[in-house]
């Protein structure tokens, strides 16, 4: 009876559970310590995550771990990366000493090893020839439509082995947790929520972690994730990963706001216009500020006429305005096709083309421009997520100039600027406490905290009772 | 029978308290030793206290509430003496189109699967009392989809009615050999006259909700007026005011998911005074800030109680040291008077 009471306690802490391999083949010796580490926690738990900040090694993680898979199971292991990017991880796999790595274009194309893939071809491919699957810079799934992250999750359902890639997840981003532990098959994002996150009624019902959630459910991450945004979160040095500073410029775009002042609620015509907050009214007048923006982005550009720039926009009427203020500037745009976006930004990374336009949502990920060090930003969304991967573009280990970081925004657009503020703060403490947790994970401590009484009860004299028989319900 | 271990204990005269997980303390108490429970479980998943796992409120569905739940349940039924009561104050819960997997929303009959365990364990259900909550109130304070007056207009098939809470009573019946624990408990006609009898047999027991928007008082504030008092919905209305329970302010954790729920003291009391003799035993597995050890106290009854949580343990231990002696003065006045 005793005992049944202790195991309905231990069955409500929750891990995940160790699919993988019992022992872990000798690893690439070109892997440092912190890479060795993970790629063996992956390898054990045969479906896991590694959200590991830039700079760490995700990539050569990503092709130790698909070598050995393809080797354990005799089939091809196949990651999806994000436009551009294969080519990058087949010079890295040389350089890491990894046999076997290339970029194939559909299913007949692939052979043993590791083959490399964009998501966007992930029709062409069928999983039942494959040993495992791998995402790079899996936070992409967030741009795409709720299908293709469905089809991604029915494409790697039957394979028992999964891993997934991307930086270290923003503050009490569920979306993102959600997808990562209901692709690895961990546990459905649904179940996740209700366990540790609460439906804020002050913030629209928007999810946040419980309070009492915080320690719990990071260590329930770190049974199946790495997380490091630095080697010192994974108990390693972080000798020779000293990140450069990040110099923010904010241009403040004066606007005229006697103009379209509208009127009242009574009819009464206003003299200044007063911009709401709701997402209509910010988006009327970003389309208002898109030009004087454009101009003020566009004088540090031409300034600083040696350097190779970075520019992001949200929109396209915003692009336009770019494009018409920066006259040697190429555009990636949404509506091109796979190839020619693939042929731009490779030229970019080449370094032929000086000034980059473009959005988060196509570019944001996965790519390194450590030779970048002048990112602009030609408005301010209230995606911290965008906002903060755009950035890691340029601002990550390997960049060893600080960089120099634009925010163009009108008076009238304060309230995101204030927003990405206080999003950045709650994203360092997020941090911390993932940090937390998976230093306690190093430690082998358990997972729910337990309950350890010491001392032994007196009992009331006048709590006698029945004194003989046993009471309890036959 | 495992080690029966707790974190902490106190005691005063009529009253003894234990930091401790209610379930390993509960199998350690005497057979029949306690001649009513009353108390508000955890209302599953809805608050977390802390993260124990012994925390029943630190579950993830309902199910594994009552699984949890059960382990207690067990024991009350064999701690109960034979022919007492175990009333537990409860409520249905909502449950919302974002957290279900089909899209759906609606309520989780809370009370009644507290119900089929209590049955499984051994108790028949004795009596279902509904505790009325005006709906007007709780539109202002959860604005629930289904209470909304647009609600009403746009699509009525959406409304609901307000949520009322229950206070559920089990019985545990003696069993052959077991004839010689029963007593019964009294109520001589000069002491409860029949008027107070049929107030007190009402199946709706009002609460005067309006009372909400004020600051929390004099925690042991004596029970409202005995006389119906209906008002316009919205105004709130009813002879028990929803906020006669113990001062919340002092015990807030700053970690806690929003508030703990104290049981309020005029429905504990009114169970009291219905359910056992002066003198006797009352226990509270989920004893919080000691609600209803305060009350028991101030009727003249011992209290017994288990509370997991270390501040609101150290809030319960300060409330019934207090209560134990304003009764001390009282019982004084009382001489005082009689001379």
């Amino acid at each position: 009876m005793g005992d049944a009471y202790v195991d309905m306690l231990a069955r409500k802490a929750v891990t995940a559970p160790q699919r993988g391999l019992d022992t872990v083949p000798p690893l690439p010796s070109s892997l440092s310590d912190l890479q060795r580490d993970v790629t063996a926690f992956l390898l054990q738990s045969g479906c896991g995550a590694g959200f590991l900040d830039t700079g760490l090694g995700k990539t050569r993680i990503q092709l130790a771990w698909a070598r050995v898979v393809a080797e354990v199971t005799g089939l091809p292991v196949l990651g999806f990366v994000p436009l551009a990017v294969g080519p990058q991880h087949v010079r890295e796999a040389e350089a890491a000493g990894i046999q076997d790595v290339r970029v194939v274009r559909c299913q007949d194309d692939i052979r043993p090893g590791v083959n490399l893939t964009n998501y966007e071809r992930m029709h062409l491919f069928s999983p039942d020839a494959l040993g495992g699957v791998f995402l790079d810079e899996s936070s992409i799934l967030k741009s795409f439509s709720g299908v293709t992250t469905r089809k991604l999750m029915q494409f790697s359902a039957a394979l028992n082995w999964r891993a997934a890639f991307t930086a270290t997840p923003a503050p009490n981003d569920h979306t993102e947790l959600g997808q990562h532990s209901q692709f690895l098959g961990v546990m459905d994002s649904n179940e996740m929520l209700s366990r540790w996150f609460v439906a804020d009624q002050k913030q629209m019902g928007r999810y946040r972690l419980k309070k009492h959630g915080v320690r719990p459910f990071w260590s329930w991450v770190a049974s199946w994730a790495r997380c490091a945004s630095r080697p010192s979160d994974l108990g390693y040095s972080d000798a020779g990963y000293e990140m450069p500073d990040l110099v923010m410029h904010d241009l403040l775009v004066r606007v005229d706001t006697s103009t379209d002042a509208g009127q009242d609620r009574d009819g009464q015509l206003r003299l200044l216009r007063i911009p709401g907050t709701s997402s209509t009214a910010l988006h009327a007048e970003k389309r208002r500020t898109a030009e004087a923006r454009a101009r003020a982005i566009a004088e540090p550009v031409m300034d600083l006429r040696a350097e190779p720039w970075n520019v992001w926009c949200d929109t396209d009427y915003e692009a336009d305005a770019l494009m018409a203020a920066i006259p040697d500037a190429v555009e990636v745009r949404g509506s091109m096709s796979p190839e020619m976006k693939e042929e731009r930004l490779e030229a970019f990374s080449r370094g032929d083309i000086r000034v980059l336009v473009t959005k988060p949502r196509i570019a944001g990920f996965g790519l390194n421009w450590q030779h970048v060090a002048h990112a602009a930003f030609v408005g301010c969304s209230y995606s911290y997520e965008q906002f903060y991967q755009a950035v890691r573009r340029n601002w990550r280990f390997g960049q060893k100039r600080p960089v120099n970081v634009y925010l163009a925004y009108a008076e009238t657009e304060a309230a995101p600027r204030e927003a990405l503020r206080r999003k950045s703060g709650e994203h360092e403490s997020m941090k911390a406490a993932m940090a937390d947790a998976m230093q306690r994970a190093a430690d082998h401590r358990t997972i729910k905290h337990s309950y350890a009484p010491t001392v032994r009860p007196e009992l009331p004299v006048w709590l006698r009772g029945a004194g003989a028989g046993d009471c309890r319900h036959a | 029978m495992r080690d029966p271990l707790v974190l902490d204990q106190a005691h005063g005269a009529d009253w003894s308290i234990y930091n401790a997980d209610c379930v390993t303390f509960a199998q350690a108490m005497p057979d029949a030793s306690v001649d009513l429970s009353v108390f508000s479980p955890p209302f599953s998943n809805l608050y977390v206290y802390s993260e124990s796992a012994a925390d029943h409120g630190n579950c993830v569905t309902d199910e594994e509430f009552f699984d949890h739940y059960r382990f207690l349940v067990r024991e009350l039924y064999r701690v109960t003496r034979p022919g007492r009561l175990c009333a537990i104050h409860v409520k249905d819960l909502v449950y919302y189109q974002n957290s279900s997997a089909d899209g759906s929303a609606g309520l989780r009959a809370f009370s009644d699967g507290c119900t089929r365990v209590h049955l499984e364990e051994g108790f028949t259900f004795h009596c279902r009392i509904t505790i009325h909550r005006d709906p007007v109130l709780e539109r202002a304070k959860a604005n629930p989809h289904g209470l909304l007056w647009k609600t009403f207009q746009g699509d009525a098939s959406f409304c609901r009615v307000g949520m009322p809470e229950y206070l559920m009573v089990y019985r545990r019946w003696a069993r052959p050999g077991e004839k010689a624990l029963v007593k019964p408990v009294l109520h001589p006609k000069a002491e409860v006259p029949l008027e107070r009898w049929q107030d007190l047999a009402g199946p709706v027991w009002r609460t005067d909700d309006a009372s909400v928007a004020l600051t929390y008082g004099d925690p042991r504030r004596a029970v409202g007026s005995l006389v119906w008092n209906l008002q316009d919905p919205g105004r709130g209305d009813g002879d028990l005011p929803a906020t006669d329970v113990l001062n919340v302010e002092v015990a807030r954790d700053p970690d806690a998911e929003r508030h703990l729920c104290p049981m309020p003291l005029n429905i504990t009391k009114r169970a009291i005074e219905l359910w056992t003799n002066p003198g006797e035993v009352v226990f509270s597995p989920y004893t919080g800030i000691g609600s209803e050890g305060v009350a028991a106290l101030s009727m003249g009854r011992k209290f017994i109680g288990t509370e997991l949580h270390p501040t609101y343990y150290g809030q319960a231990c300060h409330f019934l040291d207090e209560a134990s002696r304003q009764v001390a003065y009282g019982s004084l006045f009382d001489l005082l008077a009689a001379e």
